[in-house]
């Protein structure tokens, strides 16, 4: 008699716990997922470094906001907005590197990724709690900065669909950055090196317009077309939200996302 | 003993095909920079060289490998060989399919996809291969499962990668935007989209900026989804400094120019290089192309003013007219380029049309037309004729009774007045009769005015427009009523500017009316388009609408007389200028400003903070 597959796992002794004792024992990705991303973003919020960072980025914001968006001379609304969104994305890049850096790396220096490493998480699920959690934190601060360009309907005209578009766009140059920078952190035994790599691919995608503007024909074209900023974000902080640009923010935070998956996969081969 | 046996150990497969794949490829693209659109035979036989020496070099080591270490060369391999496949389809692409033959063409598209493709899933394999064997390269033996993983991590961040590029391509050339900015200044308007549309000869739009400009790119962002949407509209982009003769043709002698030629027409719209300089022009971009579109576009089309009739005019020949002349209707018409030129009955009024007549004005004739010329414009009309009808209820005489019965019309002369709606100008009652009305219809002589309603149109004791059944005689008449009176106006029939409950009735009287007449033989012939052969004709209660009193001083008036030129002179629907100037400058005050820049900066982040710190100290000590 031929035994069935339940009789094998029995054999075999792979039977295991008891379906709900096991959900308990081992949570769900998902589950495993919201558990980083809680505790990463509790270490932000249990401690008053980021409170301060919070608040520093916000100062710097409004900062901007009101020297160079508002400015001292009559504006219109529109322009104002544009300002704002333009200066926006450019902290956002930066904040993003920031917050990225130690995702990984700052595990990798403390030991703590070996530990994470033994858990029940895949490393995708692992770079993607750890990149939950930072955009989450981004998003956040980046929320707090609506009052800014809400000022602006006090004595102007501002349509909400510029005010969506723009945040849109933000939101998207942010994940983007955020998963380039997490991509350092993955290859990086230091945070500061982290930060390095992350922001020196930032930059080459940044200025990959100017590059575009010396290559003439087709390939000008594609260098064009991955300029981190001038043609993708540029409509967006004018109010107009372009299926290609989001297309490609979207393409460049998966690219990043599956490469820092493979270089921790890589690294725990090596290891 | 152990050092000298590791160093004359051989590494376990050859590096120097690799640097062979670099250098082919390195040759091609130096080749591919240097030709530019001419294909370069000594690079590609160059490039192809190399790549083929370190094909053949896998395959001989391949060949000559033991069994264990064959799975991993077989993959060098066949990575080496994509890499040389790739050259092939380039090599396809510059020679096989030359020519401008829209077959070739598509050929060329689709193989420039299929290239990088083809590249990117053999290179990076490749990498990954290399990478995960250098720290063991000298090892007699592959550390098999990890390179194979490796490899296949490669490949499958490849087959990623031009997913998204393919992707990137498809939605890159199908592209969709939304505009959601006040006043939609990033785009076209849907005016111009139409009068784009209705481009049937070649119009050039040259752009002269330097290399690397953002202005140069936010116009470029303006004009692509235009040129996309009629091939008649081409855009070039050029240095004024590198495009002399463009430039001198174009009548342009610095770069932040946007040029827009037809045959030998021409216009340009100055934007500027620097992004502040040029906002204010950008906010305008639409407006000013939409403009010089119009005057390329009509820059062979005559206008002609009905005369004899004691119509209005712009100059003033007799001291005792005292009605306002119309020399800024004529200076507008001829800033849009056309040629505005008298019709009586010396040119054919009472005969036959002249053949140039792109458009005809008849602005508030005192006296009757003769019959002739009743028949010349009704059989005009038939005929395709566009013409404007601007009606006088101040003077006597009905001049034009015959051709307003003809298009299912009639004028009531009892002046229109209003209490509460008017312009107060005088302070007086006579005041009533200085009625406004913003009711648009949503008809395309209008739409700009629907879409902007808070512009109003100005009109001084104006008559009111009936409708009436239109003459048999006539078939294909459709009338459309696009402007009302607004809510309480009323006919004036005592003449005493109050309203008299007993005896005067408040309407919504017409005020304009639009007519087409749709030609009864176009409509038989297959593929005719009866819209370019329709004729129109926009009748306006009241002269001194177009006149220069009002047309200096409302801005509802001014966009009326584009949105009918505009109507009348193409042939699609609807018509929407834009109104960029909607949005409104935010003017400085000191002490407003000195709040919101202590508020903003200092104070709401520092709330944040201080909010933090307290939650954080509170968790502390609960701990």
């Amino acid at each position: 008699m031929t035994p069935t597959p339940s009789d094998r796992d029995r054999l075999l002794d792979r039977d295991g716990p008891e379906p709900q004792a096991r959900s308990a024992a081992h949570p769900s990705a998902v589950q495993g997922i919201l558990l980083i991303v809680r505790r990463e973003l509790g270490h932000y919020f249990r401690t008053r470094s980021g409170y301060l960072i919070a608040s520093l980025i916000l100062a710097l914001y409004a900062l901007l906001y009101n020297v160079f968006a508002v400015g001292s001379t009559p504006k219109y609304s529109n322009d104002i907005l544009s300002a704002f969104f333009y200066f926006a994305s450019g902290i956002t890049i930066v904040a993003s590197l920031l917050i990225s850096m130690r995702l990984l790396a700052e595990d990798r220096q403390n030991g703590a990724l070996a530990l994470l490493a033994t858990s029940p998480l895949s490393d995708g699920q692992v770079v993607l709690a750890k990149y939950l959690s930072g955009l989450a934190f981004l998003f956040i601060i980046t929320a707090l900065t609506v009052y800014m360009p809400l000022l602006v309907f006090v004595r102007g005209k501002v349509s909400l669909g510029h005010l969506f578009a723009g945040y849109l766009g933000v939101g998207l140059l942010g994940a983007a950055t955020m998963a380039i920078g997490l991509f350092g952190s993955s290859i990086a035994n230091s945070q500061i090196v982290a930060v390095i790599i992350g922001g020196v691919i930032t930059v080459t995608m940044l200025m990959l317009w100017m590059t575009s503007r010396i290559v003439d024909g087709p390939l000008g074209e594609v260098i064009a077309q991955l300029a981190l900023h001038d043609r993708h974000f540029r409509p967006f902080m004018d109010g107009t939200i372009q299926l290609s640009s989001i297309v490609f923010y979207l393409s460049v935070t998966g690219f990043f996302l599956l490469l820092s998956r493979n270089v921790l996969e890589g690294r725990r081969w090596r290891a | 003993m152990t050092n000298a046996s590791s160093q004359t150990r051989q590494r376990i497969h050859r590096l120097w095909p690799h640097g062979a794949v670099l250098l082919g490829l390195a040759v091609l693209f130096i080749g591919e920079r240097l030709a530019g659109s001419e294909p370069n035979l000594v690079t590609l036989g160059l490039g192809s060289t190399f790549l083929l020496a370190a094909v053949l070099a896998r395959a001989t080591e391949l060949q000559a490998a033991p069994r264990e270490l064959r799975p991993v060369l077989r993959r060098l391999l066949s990575a080496t060989l994509g890499v040389f496949l790739a050259i092939g389809v380039y090599a396809l692409i510059r020679f096989a399919f030359p020519g401008d033959s829209p077959a070739f063409e598509r050929i060329r598209g689709a193989l420039w996809v299929l290239m990088p493709i083809v590249l990117t899933v053999s290179i990076l394999p490749l990498v990954a291969i290399e990478a995960a064997t250098m720290p063991v390269a000298y090892n007699v033996r592959y550390e098999e499962a990890r390179i194979l993983r490796a490899y296949h991590r490669g490949l499958g961040l490849a087959l990623f990668l031009s997913s998204l590029f393919v992707g990137n391509y498809i939605v890159a050339t199908n592209d969709e935007k939304v505009d959601l900015a006040y006043g939609n200044q990033a785009s076209a308007s849907e005016a111009t989209r139409l009068a784009v549309q209705e481009v049937t000869q070649p119009v050039k739009v040259v752009l002269f900026w330097p290399r690397a400009n953002e202005v140069a790119d936010r116009v470029l962002r303006y004009f692509e989804p235009l040129a996309k949407s009629n091939p008649h509209l081409t855009i070039e982009r050029v240095d004024q400094a590198l495009a002399s003769e463009l430039a001198q043709k174009a009548g342009v002698s610095e770069n932040g120019y946007i040029a827009v030629l037809r045959e030998n027409s021409k216009e340009k719209v100055r934007i500027g290089t620097d992004a502040d300089s040029a906002r204010s022009n950008l906010r305008h971009l639409d407006k000013s192309f939409l403009d010089a579109l119009i005057k390329v576009s009509s820059s062979d089309k005559v206008v002609y003013f009905t005369v004899g009739h004691g119509e209005r005019t712009w100059t003033i020949d007799n001291k005792e007219d005292v009605r306002p002349p119309i020399k800024l209707l004529k200076r507008q018409l001829e800033a849009w380029q056309y040629k505005v030129k008298t019709l009586g009955v010396g040119e054919g009024l009472a005969t036959e049309l002249p053949k140039d007549a792109g458009l005809i004005f008849i602005m508030g004739p005192e006296k009757p037309f003769l019959a002739p010329e009743i028949e010349t414009l009704n059989k005009a009309i038939s005929a395709g004729a566009r013409v404007v009808i601007a009606l006088e209820a101040e003077r006597d005489g009905d001049g034009l009774e015959g051709l307003l019965t003809g298009l299912g019309l009639r004028f009531d002369k009892t002046i229109l007045a209003n209490e509460t709606k008017n312009a107060p100008l005088t302070r007086t009652p006579v005041d009533n009769t200085y009625i406004w009305s913003n009711k648009y219809s949503s008809h395309a002589s209008v739409t700009s005015l629907t879409r902007n309603d808070r512009l109003v149109t100005l009109l001084f004791k104006s008559g009111a427009l009936v409708e009436t059944k239109p003459n048999p005689a006539l078939p294909g008449i459709k009338t459309d009523v696009v402007i009302r009176a607004m809510d309480g106006t009323f006919a004036d029939l005592n003449g005493n500017f109050v309203f008299d409950a007993a005896t005067e009735k408040k309407e919504s009287w017409p005020l304009a009316v639009a007519v087409t007449k749709t030609p009864a033989t176009s409509t038989k012939v297959k593929g005719a388009d009866p819209k370019k052969d329709e004729g129109r004709v926009f009748v306006l209660a009241d002269v001194d609408a177009f006149s220069d009193d009002l047309l200096q001083v409302s801005q509802g008036n001014s966009y009326l007389l584009r949105d009918i030129v505009l109507w009348l002179q193409v042939n699609d629907e609807p018509v929407v200028p834009t109104v960029a100037d909607a949005d409104k400058k935010i003017e400085h005050r000191r002490a407003d400003d000195a709040y919101l820049f202590y508020g903003t900066t200092f104070g709401i982040p520092a709330l944040i903070l201080i909010a933090g710190l307290a939650t954080v100290e509170r968790r502390r000590r609960r701990s």
